[in-house]
């Protein structure tokens, strides 16, 4: 399974550094936050950090419905991709020769960048699979599929398929528009699938069974059905939808790149500070903070990844530089993508459920401890996952063997 | 209850390019023949029509079952795939003998057996031959989802097992298709045409004709493969009454054809068990896709 960055604002040498200790298989450039000439110098550098690393572009068209509020946060959006990106109107888009013509305009913009593949825009189902929304939704995955392989026929072409959390657990609805979308006689290639959250702090928007369960089998059904499935800012539940069929997950380095949510191209609500630097335990299947690492690496070792990127955690309790974190996220990714996706989806999630025990009796060891951990790093995740491998199996009749 | 056939030589007299039968089969108001017509020895099909009776009810069922044969003979005008069958020289006319209406075309004749005779006569398939039966069913059912037609009875019995290498199995009798461009031609639209024992799990929810696709048809295939291959059905019990297997369908989880036919690759029986899953969409529905993997693994 694939590991993408998923690129923003204030990159560095994150990404290349994760390209060259090859943790990264590719990237996933915002172009809200980079200019189409900053784009190409920074695709000339991948390229050469990983010749053959993947580069793809999410057009953000999905903020063109929030791009009529004057306050809207869209970077370069408006300024630099003007050839597609305008404030758009559900109205409009109700007119399937409109959806055709923005498509076309993303993919032609697109294809003049240096690219390895190309997704489509789409806008965001945000209340229910039953809805206006939703047509227009596959409306744009249609178009793409039928004039990606027009404009550019070499390439593999992916269709944006962005959900809220919301319409993600109408289970019912869910089946009824996958059963129209596997079946559209112009399909592209693959999709690139978003799972919005309320905003990136709300970590049990997307933490919950239901959602996650849902993110899963959307990712198994459209394997099933021979398409590509690349999860955009998936962090941490990157391994789970690998072993429900996905190719590929991405994160980044702010919280706003490691969980999807409108609430980025937003007008501003005020400032927050700069959160405490993390480190991502392959045995929690969490994040707990540098400090909480320093006391638990000689309580409760098994927390520590023993990855090369471990050394960016030094033993001493200091904090670790701010752009190493990433890279040791992507190193704990990675290495549970290895652990637990294997080309048999019933081993992978038999793996899956072996972990989530793993990360049970560690954070079992923990308490004994008598070790406090913050809000953030507790345990409360694992029932969710739980209970999403669960839904999960039922939703996708593997319960049955 | 199969119907009283009228005598050969009336029916020769009503239709007299036919110049001799042998009776092949019967079911509740159609007979077929092995049928001499002209040169040619083809499928002679006789359908009994209702009589045209006063009411609009009478009016209509008769309406349904000539709307039914013109349908079944004009999608099988326009299919060209060896593994659908091909009409015969006998276009449909309507005759009547001994004062009852029917209905008489004709078909190739496909010199083998169904597979539901096979599948008595014991003696399981080697996995080329199942591959091969379902690489033709998945090609019968792309050449039918061209012309946006659901099949809806494909099952052992509608499958003639021929010994052409190059047109090993070829699938017949579309009586009951389902165009999804036409007004549907079921009257009551709560009846659910086809075999019980093979309709999709999809087929018995309500308004089922709102979502209805070419699945259905990929879900019989993948149970007749199964069949053919390990000689059991995966659901269905014989002597199980309607509800239960009903309830089979909906709710009970198929066989495993791997826990049947050991001896067959994982990933042929992985792909055979895939096209049964209760929900359509957990199906491959990349017909293209599955033609490639029978190719290849």
């Amino acid at each position: 399974m694939k590991l993408f960055a998923q690129h923003g604002f204030s990159d560095g040498l994150k990404t290349v550094e994760g390209l060259s200790k090859q943790l990264l298989d590719g990237v996933i450039f915002s172009p809200r936050d980079i200019t189409p000439e900053k784009l190409r110098e920074s695709a000339l550098k991948f390229a050469e950090s990983s010749p053959i690393s993947e580069r793809l572009f999410d057009p953000q068209y999905y903020a063109t419905l929030a791009a009529v509020d004057p306050l809207s946060r869209t970077g370069y959006l408006e300024e630099e991709y003007s050839s597609y990106f305008a404030p758009r109107r559900y109205d409009q888009l109700l007119r399937e020769s409109q959806v055709i013509e923005d498509v076309r305009k993303v993919l032609e913009c697109e294809t003049a960048l240096p690219l390895t593949a190309l997704i489509g825009p789409n806008i965001i189902i945000a209340r229910s699979f039953d809805s206006a929304e939703a047509a227009i939704a596959t409306n744009f995955v249609r178009a793409t599929g039928a004039e990606g392989k027009k404009i550019a026929p070499e390439k593999r072409i992916y269709a944006t398929l962005a959900v809220s959390r919301d319409a993600l657990i109408n289970t019912e609805e869910l089946l009824r528009f996958l059963n129209q979308l596997t079946v559209l006689e112009t399909p592209p290639d693959g999709f690139y699938v978003l799972v919005a959250a309320g905003n990136a702090e709300a970590r049990a928007d997307l933490f919950n069974a239901d959602v996650i369960a849902g993110w899963m089998f959307l990712n198994h059904a459209l394997s099933v059905n021979g398409f590509l499935v690349i999860n955009g800012y998936s962090d941490i539940l990157t391994p789970f939808l690998g072993a429900a069929g996905a190719e590929a997950g991405a994160t980044g380095w702010w919280s706003n790149l490691r969980t999807f949510s409108l609430d980025r191209f937003s007008p501003p609500i005020g400032g927050g500070r700069t959160p405490t630097e993390r480190y991502l335990s392959c045995a929690l299947l969490n994040r707990i903070t540098y400090y909480e690492l320093d006391i638990l690496r000689r309580r409760v070792p098994t927390v520590l990844n023993r990855l090369g990127s471990d050394d960016f955690y030094a033993g001493d309790g200091s904090q670790p530089p701010r752009n190493k974190e990433v890279l040791q996220t992507w190193d704990a990714i990675k290495a549970l993508n290895q652990a637990l996706v294997s080309g048999e989806e019933e081993e992978s999630l038999r793996r899956c459920a072996r972990a989530i025990q793993t990360a049970v009796d560690t954070y079992a060891l923990i308490s004994l401890q008598a070790v406090a951990l913050d809000s953030k790093s507790g345990d409360s995740h694992l029932e969710e996952i739980d209970g999403a491998l669960r839904l999960f199996n039922r939703l996708a009749e593997l319960d049955f063997v | 209850m199969p119907f009283q056939s009228p005598p050969d030589v009336e029916i020769i007299a009503a239709f007299p390019e036919v110049l001799s039968l042998e009776l092949l089969d019967s079911g509740g108001f159609k007979i077929a023949y092995k049928a001499k017509i002209g040169s040619d020895i083809e499928v002679f099909k006789l359908v009994r029509l209702p009589a045209p009776g006063p009411t609009d009810e009478e009016l209509a069922y008769r309406a349904e079952a000539i709307g039914r044969i013109r349908r079944e003979v004009e999608l099988l005008g326009r299919c060209n795939v060896p593994e659908l069958v091909k009409l015969g020289t006998l276009h449909p006319r309507i005759a009547s003998i001994g004062g009852t209406e029917y209905v008489g075309y004709s078909e190739e004749y496909l010199a083998g057996p169904d597979l539901w005779h096979l599948l008595r006569s014991g003696g399981k398939p080697r996995e080329d031959e199942a591959r091969e039966l379902f690489r033709a069913l998945v090609h019968a059912i792309m050449e039918l989802w061209k012309h946006r037609m659901i099949h809806r009875d494909i099952k052992p019995k509608n499958v003639i097992s021929l010994v052409n290498p190059s047109r090993r199995f070829v699938l017949l009798d579309l009586g009951i298709a389902y165009s999804l461009l036409d007004t549907g031609l079921t009257r009551d639209a709560h009846i659910v045409p086809g075999t019980l024992r093979y309709l999709a799990p999809e087929m018995l929810k309500p308004g089922f004709r709102q979502s209805l696709d070419y699945r259905a048809d990929l879900y019989a295939a993948g149970l007749t493969v199964f069949e053919y291959s390990a000689q059991i059905h995966p659901l269905a019990r014989s002597r199980a009454d309607m509800i239960e297997t009903l309830s089979r369908i909906a709710t009970q989880a198929p066989k495993l054809l791997q826990s049947e036919r050991p001896d067959f690759s994982v990933g042929f029986c992985r792909l055979v068990d895939q096209t049964l899953k209760k929900k359509p969409v957990l199906r491959p529905a990349n017909l293209e896709r599955i033609l490639a993997q029978l190719e290849n693994d």
